[in-house]
């Protein structure tokens, strides 16, 4: 087909055939990937999120992503939930610091039809103003109309009320000095009560450009037919000339910089913290499998190092729940490890923490091969389903910049030994490069 | 999908091509019921050491593996569930029987203390307060109603002695082997199956029902003075899986509120008044009951306006029953979600063929209730309404205390 400027076929764990890659001249790309199942996967990647925000409209990734499905010329507002929900599909978006996508899982009989309402909605959205609803001074008066922008705030509200999410965005306010992954994805109350429909719009011509999107396809289809449809029902909107946005300077931070405390307090009964690092991007694959091993080492199951030290081994632990993760992201990646504990015992359970930390730098074989089995494990268990799967790849595609690297990945794994890990854990895990964030009941 | 009994051993199995890992779940379950928190402590003490090795070491063992062994310790049975590569499969399943069958409880007191800071730091999540107390109510004086906080009231009477006894109920019980996996050689599959996994050896023990006694509802009040969102729980106990009404309470969930972005509350409350970010209906069936829910999360000040949009969209099922289309697709709907949540993956079909057995049903289960489900007519989600959703409901209520004045 002569839209098509770029074929690769990269293998991929656990599934039996290759996948393929097509770049189209305008450079959307398309990703097929063949797994038997009844329901098919399709979902499109734009690469854009809170990355590409500023501190005037912080949020407005996301509110674009709830407006997306409020209707276009052919469908009007409601109709492709309701459509592709009675069609036994399963749909929905959702929006990070790297990346938006949208997706419908639906019985694989339906997937001409849902492509064509999903390639519609992503490229002809109205974002009406009537569904936005009016905007209205959050701090002193009630608004006029509750619409979209009601919803988002209330899902800022539900946020507030969770107690983890509470401690992560204070600890990204903390760990970042300038780069836009300081601020939270959902944005303030303040911008989204505020925020205009053509300041949306306008984020939405500048980021949801044919070279910024990819859309995977998983499941049982016939690659010419699925090729031809994306080609047919993706057609772009050309929006001439305007004032693009241009996002704020993203200099990756890869270590942080002023290393700092953060308390705050809530009605609360227990102690919730979280300690964050700063490392290199992802494509430095070797070293962002190291974090993922060091990951299951320190806090991933109960014979991690953590649940060990800090409760199993304990007669009367303080500590109720601890745990790592390794959030992968496009200008560095975030490693975090999380404590709910007694909150008479905040000293001691920094003091624990740190203990734990200096004590990474010396790590057992078995603890290495432990770690490397859960890896294949993980990558086993994300290609159990077609959604599973299509997740997988499209944050490969979108956050690591290359499938190829999925496959790498397995391969390198086996690369990697006790003095390299220890060597990362050094390097990025130290406390001193620690900033912490505390949520503390009230006094 | 197949069923037999294999060397005295009841084993479900499903042969599912291309997938990495086996799942197989172990139901175990008792027609005696034990004192409250027994059943929840057994599960917290299966994986915290035998006679010859610490939590530690099984866990390490497990772990080392990359096999996922779960104990879940629900009201009706308890399920373990053991997920991994196929080639682990063996010595997943010897490290299992040694748990069910070599463990000591010596660290129950220990069990004990964290499962009350766990549970007073569980209940620093306004969702997971107002949804113990909602069940705590819905279900009073019933073994549904065993929730954590209610656990927490008698915990320290719990005995080692208590929980062996319970334990030997459930091995002399109702059990199954569920298996879902690629290994296409039965025989040699069952055999490993029965060979390190002894205690699963079919009991005759019949299923007894005792059915929930439906309630008069109530209204319970919770202050959390910084909650920035009420949550609000509303429902009531509803025929359950025995019932030729769970296909009509199927689809009216997906009509009402379990279809995602579409069903009736979410368009009513969400979209059109900007009423909140989560609101859903669910309809949870169980052995011996079960409960028709709403759930909104919404602004504190809402919450006389979310009530009286619950109610209104009650009635108006019955003043504007779905049309044709509505109705067709609250049906697809619901074969749709249940193809995507529980045929994908061995351990969905594991897990519900096991719960089809240890509740009584059969295997056909499922499938008759797809079946059934596309027969619901326009009258039959009236009628269910009616005798379900018109009664006085339980009611949960948590916000900040200026706002429970209503």
């Amino acid at each position: 087909m002569q839209n098509i400027i770029n074929k690769e076929e990269v293998e991929y764990p656990y599934l039996s055939q290759k996948v393929k890659i097509y770049t189209f001249k305008n450079g959307h790309k398309l990703v097929l990937a063949h797994k038997k199942s009844t329901m098919i996967n399709i979902s499109t990647w734009v690469k854009t999120g809170s990355i590409n925000e500023n501190d005037h409209n912080n949020g407005v990734s996301h509110f674009l992503e709830h407006l997306m499905f409020k209707g276009t010329e052919k469908y009007k507002a409601g109709e492709f939930d309701k459509t592709l929900e009675r069609k036994g599909g399963i749909i929905n978006a959702a929006t990070w610091k790297d990346y938006t996508f949208y997706y419908v899982t639906i019985p694989k009989e339906h997937f001409s039809l849902a492509l064509h309402m999903h390639a519609d909605m992503m490229i002809n959205p109205l974002i009406p103003e009537n569904e936005i609803g009016p905007a209205f001074d959050i701090n002193s008066e009630e608004p006029k109309e509750k619409r979209e922008r009601c919803v988002v705030i209330e899902e800022i509200r539900m946020g507030q009320d969770a107690n983890w999410r509470k401690v992560y965005n204070a600890l990204n306010s903390i760990m970042y000095d300038k780069h836009p992954y300081r601020r939270d994805v959902i944005g303030t109350k303040e911008i989204i009560s505020t925020i205009s429909r053509d300041e949306i719009f306008r984020y939405y011509k500048s980021f949801y450009t044919p070279n910024n999107m990819t859309t995977v396809i998983v499941g049982e289809f016939d690659d010419d037919f699925a090729i031809k449809s994306v080609l047919d029902e993706f057609k772009f909107q050309d929006f001439g000339e305007f004032n693009k946005l241009i996002p704020d300077e993203q200099i990756p931070e890869t270590k942080i910089k002023n290393p700092k405390t953060v308390i705050n307090y809530a009605h609360i009964n227990t102690g919730f913290m979280m300690y964050g690092f700063l490392a290199n991007p992802p494509k430095n694959l070797k070293e962002t499998i190291a974090l993922d091993l060091l990951t299951t080492i320190l806090g991933e199951g109960k014979s991690s190092r953590l649940n060990t030290n800090l409760i199993e081994n304990v007669k009367e632990p303080y500590v109720f729940g601890v745990g790592a993760a390794h959030y992968q992201l496009r200008d560095g990646d975030c490693f975090l490890i999380d404590v709910n504990f007694d909150a008479n015992k905040k000293d001691e359970v920094i003091e624990d923490i740190n203990r734990e930390l200096d004590k990474l730098q010396v790590i057992k074989e078995e603890e290495l091969n432990k770690a490397k089995k859960f890896a294949k494990v993980n990558f086993a268990q994300e290609s159990e389903t077609v959604s599973a799967t299509g997740e997988l790849i499209g944050e490969f595609m979108t956050v690591f910049g290359s499938l190829e690297l999925a496959n790498q990945y397995l391969e390198m794994l086996d690369e990697i030994d006790i003095s390299y890990l220890s060597q990362i854990a050094k390097t990025h895990l130290s406390k001193e490069n620690a900033s912490i964030s505390i949520l503390m009941p009230e006094k | 999908m197949k069923f037999i009994e294999f060397n005295n051993t009841n084993i479900v199995y499903e042969n599912i091509k291309n997938t990495p890992r086996t799942a197989v779940y172990l139901y175990l379950s008792s027609e005696k019921t034990p004192k409250e928190g027994v059943h929840t402590m057994l599960g917290n003490l299966l994986l915290q050491g035998t006679s010859k090795k610490s939590a530690e070491e099984i866990a390490t063992e497990l772990e080392n593996h990359g096999i996922e062994v779960t104990i879940d310790s629900r009201a009706d049975f308890l399920k373990v569930s053991i997920i991994c590569l196929d080639e682990d499969l063996e010595f997943a399943l010897k490290t299992v029987n040694e748990i069910m069958t070599d463990s000591t409880f010596e660290t129950l007191n220990k069990e004990i203390f964290k499962f009350k800071n766990e549970t007073l730091a569980s209940m620093d999540t306004p969702s997971t307060k107002a949804s113990d107390a909602y069940y705590k109510e819905l279900f009073k004086g019933h073994k549904y109603g065993i929730t954590n906080t209610k656990i927490l009231e008698t915990i320290d009477n719990v005995t080692v002695e208590d929980i062996k006894n319970y334990q030997k109920e459930l091995l002399n019980g109702r059990k199954i082997i569920s298996v879902a996996s690629e290994i296409d050689d039965e025989d040699r599959l069952f055999n490993i199956l029965v060979q390190n996994l002894p205690f699963m050896k079919k009991n005759d023990v019949q299923i007894n029902y005792c059915p929930v006694q439906k309630n008069k509802g109530n209204l319970i009040k919770i202050e959390k003075n910084d909650a920035k969102q009420a949550q609000i729980f509303q429902g009531w106990i509803v025929d359950g899986i025995k019932s030729k009404d769970c296909a009509k309470l199927n689809v009216l969930n997906s009509l009402l509120g379990g279809a995602g972005l579409s069903s009736r509350l979410f368009v009513e409350l969400r979209d059109k008044k900007g009423l909140a970010y989560t609101v859903r209906s669910s309809y949870k069936t169980l052995k011996d009951g079960a409960h028709f829910t709403l759930y909104i999360g919404t602004e504190p000040k809402n919450i006389k306006k979310s009530l009286e949009g619950f109610k209104t969209e009650i009635q108006r099922v019955i003043n504007e029953p779905p049309t044709d289309v509505e109705l067709q697709g609250a049906k697809e709907n619901f074969v749709g979600r249940y193809k995507y949540f529980y045929t994908q993956t061995n351990a969905q079909i594991a897990s519900v063929n096991g719960w089809n057995y240890i509740t009584g049903l059969d295997f056909s289960y499922n499938e008759k209730l797809l079946d059934e489900v596309m027969k619901v007519t326009k009258e039959d989600i009236i009628e269910t309404v009616k005798k379900y959703l018109l009664a006085e409901p339980t009611t949960v209520v948590l916000a900040p205390k200026e706002y429970l004045d209503f």
